[in-house]
């Protein structure tokens, strides 16, 4: 009981991130639905084997992007090739965002997004389970196609 | 612009989406089974690793009756 309560306190304080995931990778409002409850249940059923070694928001990141991509695997749910515009006030900082995701296949999107969720190279091999080598060449793929939607835009 | 510039518009944009999404404790909570996870022995690496040495050890000492 004690461990759902401390469960329940952490989820709360860290939900933001599973809600900024869901927005990331899926158009439908009910399929974002789906994989935050399907995330919240891995994350639950995982909690007894979270051994406290990494930060509890490096763990629900891990669950929470291998969740997703099984979900995308097995169920075929609606991939946001453009993340969902979050109103009609959207700032620029968020249509900017909202653009590069939609560049982005969904691995690299979850590598764009622990990137600016300020882990280092190792951490964002360790979490998305690929070698820093692909990491790092991977983000200067992303760097690129940065400096080249800036530069279409210049023209 | 380069990437740690976009650092500021993802802390916006996620600030954004979970103003917009954040659940009470209450609603979290209707999201779990009320039975507590089983503890998953098999994703547990060094568990795995604990059983493997001992069931070889045994098969090592017992190889020869």
């Amino acid at each position: 009981m004690a461990n759902r309560k401390k469960f329940l306190e952490q989820l709360h304080q860290h939900q933001g991130l599973i809600h900024s995931l869901c927005h990331s990778y899926f158009a439908n409002s009910e399929d974002r639905e789906d994989a935050f409850q399907e995330i919240v249940l891995q994350l639950w059923k995982s909690y007894p084997s979270f051994r406290k070694e990494s930060a509890v928001s490096t763990w629900m990141y891990r669950v929470a992007l291998q969740t997703i991509f099984n979900l995308l695997k097995q169920r075929r749910l609606t991939f946001a090739t453009l993340p969902e515009q979050l109103g009609e006030s959207d700032s620029t900082d968020t249509e900017l965002i909202r653009v590069m995701l939609s560049m982005l296949a969904p691995d690299d999107r979850a590598i764009l997004i622990l990137y600016l969720e300020g882990y280092r190279y190792q951490e964002i091999a360790d979490i998305s389970e690929m070698t820093l080598t692909n990491v790092s060449t991977r983000l200067s793929r992303i760097r690129q196609k940065l400096r080249s939607l800036f530069q279409s835009e210049m023209i | 612009m380069s990437l740690d510039k976009l650092k500021s518009n993802w802390q916006h944009y996620t600030s954004d989406v979970s103003a917009r999404n954040e659940r009470s404790l209450e609603e979290l909570d209707q999201l779990l089974p009320s039975a507590p996870p089983s503890y998953q022995f098999f994703s547990n690496t060094a568990f795995l690793l604990k059983n493997a040495a001992m069931y070889a050890s045994i098969i090592i000492l017992c190889g020869g009756c």
